[in-house]
This record gives structure tokens, C-alpha cells and sequence, in this order.
């Protein structure tokens, strides 16, 4: 296009937040997107760019004027415009206004009540170096910033104090001042690489030009920059760098010339539980695992520094010493809690408060035993120990190394049981009672850590939930809503046959005088239920399959997800709509005759029609094949023969009056349709699909 | 190549020596125990208001539950910080930082340095800021804060605080590995280290800390202090207010060594230590614009006599 320009906005500031930059530049590109649209400004590719110190948008070709715009505005109708007298009224009058021209220029248009007045003109095409300045203020004041801060004795606000504004189309600057700053052609290069100005030329050598400078502007090139020199610097000792997700983003958010280097630490820090290893390295020195073959650790990490160093040994050493310092002080902790048994450690509990209201962290160590126990004991699992790990699974959080790094918690209770030698069992089960920590989270492993697992995470939904502290919007402290779908998850993947009603009533009563609430039960079922209907929406299960399943309200969790299986699959079946409607069809008809149908069964005496003969001994032959797969919980099955019954259940229907004038008749072709609807909604409640 | 290593007390002169020619006036350290060098009043109260002001110094920090028993390299309960305050904060307030390094000998093309979020907060003094740790090859060696609030009180303009960690300087410039084998100075009768000065210290204070602090004294101690820092702010006394704040803070934080206090009293405490930098922040802020806020008026008389 000969009549557009290339167009390029650069933000300079001091270091970006590493979370706060995908966000920025994401919504700047958008921002810029959307806002020419609404100008009606055609453009080419729009590309972004963002380093800890610069958030920057190239748009190829923008169209250097916008096309001309019609402008068309209906206004009242004559009738309120136009007085007896022929006079415009102040309706009118000020209609005319607000299109800034006199009264006798309006036209009039036909509308469906009526003529009305109307206003048309053309705009003339803005040119769009005119346009930009308050274009990129618009994009630039919509920006989420999580956390502004203001600098100086200026009232600006941004991210991170703003350094300079490069603002060009084509060759030329578009002059304006936006975040403080005046607008102009100078950007710089790495901080202490190439400090200097550099004069850009124009937007397409943006990212040319400054990788000169030492900066890779594109976040993607520079992260796969820092993966590939994590390979290569990784060769040198036979292992691999662990590629966390988290950490790659995060560092390539705190460079803008990634050099990954190899250190090394003191290999007698690997007796440290290797969990505490990794979270100080990935944590809090932003640095890389290294494992072998065998996903075994190794005594190495890998650092990306920012800097193409004179001397790289110095960055290394100095990195090392950080490391070894960091780990001996891990070493420190974790020897100095295990000159104490876990059980000991569980003593100090009563010092610290759970919650004003529902007594200190003993009080809960010991309702977590308690229930553990009335878990575990149905499902055939040893009950003292799950009383021991619930006893101990909170016990370490009085040890320093917890206090140290808290993400530790139940990980280091697991070393620390085994260290006092309790029973393997155990210790895995304190060890992986938080599980699911978040969203993806994996479940316990063992049974007795799921049983743990769930023991805890409905202490506190019961506690919580009595001191009335229920999740409001994006209020939930507790993550009580984690809690709730963690403790769900659980049962089903375990496919224990568990009554959550009943559930909720032991941790009651294990709660005293503190949970007597009469509904506090209901609630805390109910919201559970709200979870897991959140949850299979997710999944893309529709609405009305849970509340088919919902209305039969089944109280174990693995059971209700056997029936949402059995009806999904029902769904895909031929015969779904048809069976659907016939029960939406039979649950009208029985709503309203509730009243007589008390104690009523079907005479076969009084089946005249073949269709009602048929239907009912089509019914009782289904019931004798489906009441055995119910009872088996194959609901799947089982709904797959009624299925069968469709065209018997049409036929019925087309063919015989159930609201016959007879009143015996009526009754016993009502309590036919009774046995269809039992058998029928024995699995979800099917009218509601 | 040998260099010559920078002893604890050059590092403190040379930064301050850098500081002073860049305008700031080189104050000495709060009498007071504080858990940082932002609670010294030219820290705290002056970062409210309009008033502009730079200024160094070194401030002793007490931390009772950091505390090792002198066991532990790299923490002690009692440690120096380099506080600069520059308000309002300049433009080029990273360059000078970057330029004070390079001032004791750290080459920015040899070593990595880096400004990694760090979001500041002291909910005791109703403060809180952003800005960065400052990583120097994988070290955090300052705390680098833009203050957005003090005492509850939005600040403006905006004040900028750098605070070295010394001893984690030294360490890095020294190449130990333990803070107490920092060397203090090279003296005539040969070297004196850290720890030579301060290890028995750190023994005896980490067992006062953990140990034999007397609680319910303490507890007395911190509702007297409350109480009168409530009765001299009413008097419009700010200065005794506040330093009766600094002292039921530091018992505040004996009390938390030594346990005494639980997870929940320990919120209602610090919400009561706020409630105090509150009221004297703001008892602060009208006394000095009863005043006229003096040294706004002292700078624009210099600017006019520069003019001149």
C-alpha cells in the first residue's frame, strides 16, 4: 500500500515486574488492535515486544488516513418535533443542537412509528499521524497494571518509572508526550552493554537494531534462546536441566541477553531432602536443575546471568558461593529439626492458633486423627495408623525448615516421619496430604494419604463454614473451593465407596459445640456439589446432565459420577430425545395428579388398550433385567436397555388416552406411567434434559 | 592480580564518601533499636510531605528472631544496613545506585547485576513501596524502594531508598564465606574481624532473645509504650511520640522471639504498632505545614539564589 506506513511505539522504563510483562504487552498489542478498528484504520501485522526494560508494538503498513466516515443520526419523531403551529418544539430545537446545524438543514426519515427527524453528513478522513497521540493514550491509560506506583514529584503513574517514548511513523516522529515523556527517535540498548542512544531509523529495524545493542526484544527469541543454552552448557556434565515452565517464563522476564552458565554445588547438600534442593535453586536464585538419566539430582545448576561477562568466572564463583550458602542453610534446618521426633514437634501445636474460633492446630491434628480413623476403617484400611498420620500431619509445621520455606510443608513431614521411624504408610501419608495443592495438582498417591487428604480438607471446610466464613466472589481465603473439588477428585479417582453426607456429619461431631449448626451439613454438601458441577461444566459436560443426576442426589461422590457417565452416554444414544421428552411428558402429567395417586398399582385387569398392555409387560420385563444392574451400579447398562423401550413407550402414548373420563382407568393408567417414571429415574432424574 | 579487599568500615566510607558528593548529607545512626533503617525518624518522617531531602547513614538493626546463636554464617540479630534517602526521588536514581558500586571497585561488564521484583511492606509502620532486591551474581546485596505510602499517608512526592546490606556486600567483596570473617580493618596490631568484635555479642543475645527475655515484663513494657505514644502524640509531641512507637515495636518483635505471642494476637499487635505510625505520621504532617513546611521554603530560596 502506497498511502500507509510502518508504525512503532516503545515504552522505556526501569525493570518490569516478570510476571506483570506478558500481560502488558498482550494487552498493548490488543489495546492498539481494537483501537484501530474503532478508527477504522486498516493495518498490517501487528508484532510485540517486551524485556524487563521496554514493552514496544510494530504495526506494518498502517493506513497514513482514515477513509472517510458517514455519520447518520435518527432523531424524535415529527410529531414531537413539530408543534401545532408548525413550530420545532425545544425536542426538536435541540435535536438540531446536538447535530450542531440549524433546524430547516435536518432531512426526515420514515421510521415504523413514524416520520422522524434526521441528520446525515460525511466526515472527512483524519489523517492518522493527527490521530496517534491520543490513539496511544487511549491504548496506553487502559493498560492492567496490577500494582502502579507513582515517582518523583510527578503524578504519572505506571508499572515501573518511564525513561523515554520512541513514537514513529514511517521516518517520521510523532510528536507527543505520553507517560511524562516526550515523544522521539531514541531508544537505548543493555544497561551496561550499550547504554548509549541509539537512533532508530524507522519501525522495521526496531528489532535489528537493538539486537546490536545486546538486547533480543522478542520474548519468544529469547526464550528459546535460554533453552537451547541450557543445553548446551548442560553437555558439559552428562545430565539434564529440569525445564520448569514457571522458572524458563520468569527468567526470560529478567533478561535481555540471556548467558546460561554452569555452577556447581557442594555434592554432601545432596543428603538434604531433595525437594528443598530444588525450591531454593528454582526459587530463590531463579536457577536450573540439573538430573541425570535416572531423574536423579545432580550437583549442579544452571544460572542465566545477564550479562556477556568479562570475566564469566566471577558471575560463576559468585553464583556458587549464593548456592552453597543457600544450601547450608537448608542443611542447617534440616539438621537441627531432626534432633527432635515428629512427634515431638507435634507437642508445640497447641502453641499456635488454627483460628480464633476453632482452637489451636492440636485441637485439628487431633479431629483429622479422629476422622481419618472413621475413613479408613469401612474401606478396610489400618485405622491406627491413619489416626497416626493424621495425629502427626501438621507436626511440622513448627520445624525451622518449613518456617524457612513454607511451600515445604507436609514434604518435609514425610522425611521427618521416617526419620523418627514411624511406618512408611505413614509417612507417605503426611507427606501427601496437602495434595492437590492447586488446580493440576496430582492426588495421594497411597490410600492412606487420600484418606488423610480428605480428613483434613473437610475439617476445615466444616470448621470454616461454621465460623460462617463462606467464600464470597474472589474472596476465599481458605481455598475453601479447592478444598472442596481436591476432597472430590479424591473419592472418585479412588472409586471408594464413600457417603459424603455422612462425612460431613462425623467431622461435626468431632467439632463439639463449635459446628452444631442444624444445616451446617446441607451447606457444605450443597456448595460441594456447586464444585463439582463447576468443574464437569469445565469438562464440557452439559448443565442439564448434572442437574439430572443432581436431582436424585446421590451422597457418594463415585456413584454420582458413575450415574453423569451413564447418562452422558445415554445422550448419544438414538433414542435420547425421544425417551427424554416421554419422561419430561410423564413428570408433567404426575405433577399434577400427585394427590390421588397414594397407594395405587397397576391392575392388570383394567389394561384395555394392546399399547398399555404391552407397555406394562415391557416394563416389568426390563425391571427384572435392570433392578440387578442397579444394584450393581451399571448404570450405563442398564439405561441402555430401557432404551429399548422407546418405541413401546410412542406407541403408548399415540395410541391410548391416559386421562381417560373412567376414573379407575385414569388411576391405574396414571400408576403405569408411576413404574415407568421409577424405573426409569432410578439413575438421574431425566425429565431435566 | 591481586586487589586490594575493601574492609567493613572502607565499604561504609567509600559509599558514604559517594553519597555525600552527590548531595546527600552523611547523618549518624538512630540511638534506638530498630529492625531497620526505614524506622529512623529521617527515613520515616520524612519521607511525609512535601518536603525534599537527601541524606546517608548507617543504621544497627536488631532482628531477635534471626538470631543463631552465632552458629549460622549468614545470619545474625544484629547487623548494619546503609540507608539512603532521596526524596523526591531522581530520574537517574538507578545510575547512581549502579555509579555507588562501581565506586567500591564492582565492574557492572564483570559481574551480573540484576533489579529483581521485590514489593515492599511494613504493615507496623503503615508503609509500603515497589521496587526491587538488587542480585549481584546471584546475591541480593540492597533493597532498592520507591515508597508509595508511609503512616497511611500517600507520599509525595516520592521517596527513594536504597539500603545496602553491608555485611552481605562485604562477604561478596571480601570472598568469606561467614559474615564473622569479615574483616572489619587491617589495624596496626594486624587484622580485626566480624566476628572478633561481635560473636560473643550474637551468643549472649540470641539466648537473651529466645531465652530470657522476661515476658510478662515485656508485655507490660509494650502496653506502657502503646499508651504512651497515644498520650504524647495528643500533645502534639512527635518526636517522644514516635520513639515511644519505636520502643514497643522492638519489644514487639522480643515478645515474637520469644514465642509469645500467637499466629492471631500476633496480627492484632502489629495493627496496633500501625495505628500508632498512623496517628504520628499524620500528627507529623501538621506540624510541619503549621511550620511551612521549612525546608520546601529553604530549597526554593537556594534555587533563587542560584538563579541569582
Amino acid at each position: 500500500m502506497l498511502n500507509s506506513d510502518d508504525f512503532l511505539l516503545e515504552i522505556g522504563c526501569e525493570e518490569l515486574p516478570a510476571r506483570a510483562q506478558a500481560v502488558l504487552i498482550n494487552a498493548l498489542a490488543k489495546g492498539f488492535e481494537n483501537a484501530l478498528v474503532a478508527c477504522g484504520l486498516a493495518h498490517g501485522a501487528i508484532h510485540a515486544y517486551v524485556t524487563p526494560r521496554r514493552l514496544a508494538v510494530w504495526i506494518e503498513k498502517l493506513q497514513k488516513q482514515s477513509a472517510k466516515q458517514k455519520v447518520e443520526r435518527k432523531g424524535p419523531l415529527l410529531s414531537l418535533a413539530i408543534d401545532a403551529k408548525g413550530k420545532p418544539t425545544p425536542a426538536g430545537l435541540g435535536f438540531a443542537k446536538s447535530c450542531g446545524v440549524e433546524f430547516a438543514s435536518l432531512d426526515r426519515i420514515a421510521s415504523d412509528k413514524g416520520d422522524c427527524l434526521y441528520y446525515c453528513s460525511e466526515m472527512p478522513g483524519q489523517m492518522t499521524a493527527k490521530l496517534l497521540p491520543a490513539l496511544c493514550e487511549q491504548v496506553i491509560v487502559a493498560l492492567p497494571i496490577a500494582k502502579a506506583m507513582r515517582w518523583g514529584d510527578s503524578e504519572i503513574s505506571f508499572a515501573r518509572p518511564v525513561h523515554w517514548i520512541v513514537l514513529l511513523l514511517g521516518k517520521e516522529v510523532i510528536p507527543a508526550t505520553l507517560l511524562g515523556q516526550n515523544s522521539d527517535r531514541l531508544t537505548y540498548g543493555h544497561r551496561f552493554h550499550h547504554p548509549q542512544a541509539i537512533s532508530l531509523d524507522e519501525p522495521k529495524h526496531y528489532e535489528s537494531t537493538l539486537q546490536k545493542a545486546h538486547v533480543v526484544a522478542d520474548a519468544e527469541k529469547r526464550r528459546a534462546l535460554i533453552v537451547r543454552d541450557l543445553k548446551d552448557v548442560v553437555a558439559a556434565v552428562k545430565g539434564e536441566a529440569t525445564l520448569n515452565e514457571d522458572l524458563l517464563n520468569e527468567v526470560t522476564a529478567i533478561v535481555e541477553w540471556p548467558v546460561a552458565f554452569l555452577g556447581q554445588f557442594d555434592k554432601h547438600f545432596l543428603t538434604v531432602p531433595h525437594e528443598a534442593l530444588i525450591l531454593a535453586m528454582q526459587q530463590h536464585q531463579k536457577a536450573f536443575c540439573v538430573h541425570d538419566k535416572q531423574q536423579q539430582l545432580l550437583p549442579y545448576f544452571i544460572g542465566v546471568s545477564n550479562i556477556d561477562s568479562r570475566d564469566p568466572s566471577v558471575v560463576v564463583h559468585g553464583n556458587e558461593r549464593v548456592m552453597n550458602a543457600r544450601l547450608a542453610d537448608a542443611q542447617f534446618f534440616f539438621d537441627s529439626d531432626r534432633k527432635h521426633s515428629l512427634a515431638f514437634m507435634a507437642k508445640k501445636l497447641d502453641e499456635i492458633i488454627f483460628h480464633a474460633h476453632l482452637g489451636t492446630l492440636q485441637d485439628r491434628s487431633l479431629r483429622i486423627a479422629d476422622l481419618a480413623k472413621t475413613i479408613a476403617l469401612p474401606l478396610r484400611l489400618n485405622g491406627e495408623d491413619a489416626y497416626r498420620a493424621g495425629l502427626l500431619c501438621k507436626a511440622d509445621l513448627v520445624s525451622d525448615m518449613v518456617g524457612e520455606f513454607p511451600e515445604l510443608q507436609g514434604i518435609m513431614g514425610g522425611h521427618y516421619a521416617a526419620h523418627s521411624r514411624e511406618v512408611p504408610a505413614v509417612a507417605k501419608a503426611i507427606a501427601e496430604h496437602y495434595q492437590p495443592r492447586f488446580a493440576l495438582d496430582e492426588l495421594p498417591q497411597s490410600p492412606l494419604g487420600a484418606v488423610v487428604a480428605i480428613a483434613d480438607k473437610i475439617d476445615t471446610l466444616v470448621g470454616i463454614f461454621a465460623v460462617g466464613e463462606i467464600p464470597k466472589g474472589d474472596k476465599d481465603p481458605y481455598a475453601l473451593r479447592r478444598l472442596a473439588l481436591g476432597v472430590l477428585k479424591i473419592i472418585i479417582d479412588r472409586q471408594w465407596s464413600l457417603d459424603l453426607w455422612q462425612l460431613l456429619q462425623n467431622a461435626c461431631t468431632f467439632y463439639g459445640d463449635k459446628a452444631k449448626n442444624a444445616h451446617l451439613v446441607q451447606h457444605i454438601f450443597d456448595f460441594m456439589m456447586e464444585r463439582l458441577k463447576h468443574q464437569y461444566i469445565e469438562q464440557g459436560i452439559a448443565a442439564e446432565i448434572f442437574m439430572a443426576v443432581l436431582a436424585k442426589r446421590p451422597v457418594e461422590p463415585y456413584d454420582f459420577a458413575l450415574r453423569l457417565r451413564a447418562v452422558q452416554a445415554f445422550c448419544e444414544l438414538p433414542q435420547s430425545a425421544a425417551l427424554a421428552a416421554a419422561n419430561k411428558r410423564v413428570s408433567r402429567i404426575l405433577e399434577k395428579e400427585a394427590v390421588n395417586l397414594v397407594g395405587q398399582s397397576v391392575q392388570e385387569t383394567l389394561l384395555l388398550e394392546p399399547a398399555e398392555k404391552a407397555l406394562w409387560q415391557a416394563l416389568m420385563a426390563k425391571k427384572q433385567e435392570v433392578l440387578p444392574l442397579y444394584k450393581a451400579q451399571k448404570y450405563e447398562q442398564a439405561l441402555s436397555v430401557l432404551a429399548a423401550l422407546q418405541p413401546t413407550i410412542d406407541a403408548f402414548f399415540e395410541t391410548t388416552m391416559v386421562m381417560a373420563e373412567d376414573q379407575a382407568l385414569r388411576n391405574n393408567r396414571l400408576a403405569l406411567l408411576v413404574e415407568l417414571r421409577d424405573l426409569f429415574s432410578a439413575v438421574a432424574d431425566l425429565s431435566c434434559l | 592480580m591481586t586487589e586490594q579487599r575493601l574492609s567493613f568500615q572502607a565499604i561504609i566510607q567509600k559509599l558514604q564518601q559517594f553519597w555525600q558528593e552527590q548531595g546527600c548529607l552523611v547523618l549518624q545512626p538512630l540511638d534506638m533499636e530498630v529492625g531497620a533503617g526505614t524506622f529512623h525518624p529521617q527515613t520515616f518522617l520524612k519521607s511525609i510531605g512535601p518536603e525534599p531531602w537527601a541524606a546517608v547513614y548507617v543504621q544497627p538493626c536488631r532482628r531477635p528472631t534471626d538470631g543463631r546463636y552465632g552458629q549460622n554464617p549468614n545470619r545474625i540479630q544484629h547487623y548494619y544496613q546503609l540507608q539512603v534517602i532521596l526524596k523526591p526521588s531522581p530520574l537517574n536514581i538507578q545510575e547512581l545506585y549502579l555509579d555507588s558500586l562501581c565506586a567500591l571497585g564492582i565492574d557492572p561488564l564483570v559481574h551480573d547485576i540484576r533489579f529483581v521484583e521485590d514489593n515492599w511492606a511494613s504493615p507496623t509502620l503503615g508503609a509500603w513501596g515497589l521496587g526491587w532486591e538488587v542480585w549481584q551474581d546471584g546475591m541480593e546485596v540492597s533493597q532498592f524502594t520507591y515508597f508509595q505510602q508511609t503512616g497511611g499517608l500517600d507520599c509525595s512526592p516520592v521517596t527513594g531508598e536504597l539500603t545496602y546490606g553491608l555485611e552481605r556486600l562485604a562477604m561478596y567483596l571480601q570472598g568469606v564465606n561467614s559474615i564473622f570473617d569479615i574483616l572489619w580493618h587491617e589495624g596496626p596490631s594486624g587484622p580485626i574481624y566480624y566476628g572478633d568484635i561481635f560473636l560473643q555479642n550474637e551468643e549472649e543475645m540470641s539466648r537473651y532473645n529466645f531465652e530470657c527475655a522476661d515476658v510478662d515484663a515485656l508485655f507490660k513494657q509494650f502496653e506502657y509504650y502503646e499508651a504512651e505514644a497515644v498520650r504524647l502524640q495528643q500533645l502534639s509531641l512527635v518526636s517522644p511520640a514516635y520513639e515511644m512507637a519505636i520502643k514497643a515495636s522492638h519489644v514487639f518483635n522480643l515478645l515474637d522471639a520469644r514465642h509469645a505471642i500467637s499466629v492471631t494476637e500476633r496480627q492484632r499487635y502489629i495493627f496496633r504498632l500501625q495505628r500508632l505510625s498512623v496517628k504520628i505520621a499524620k500528627e507529623y504532617y501538621e506540624a510541619r505545614k503549621d511550620l511551612g513546611f521549612p525546608l520546601l521554603q529553604k530549597q526554593r530560596k537556594g534555587q533563587q539564589h542560584v538563579k541569582q
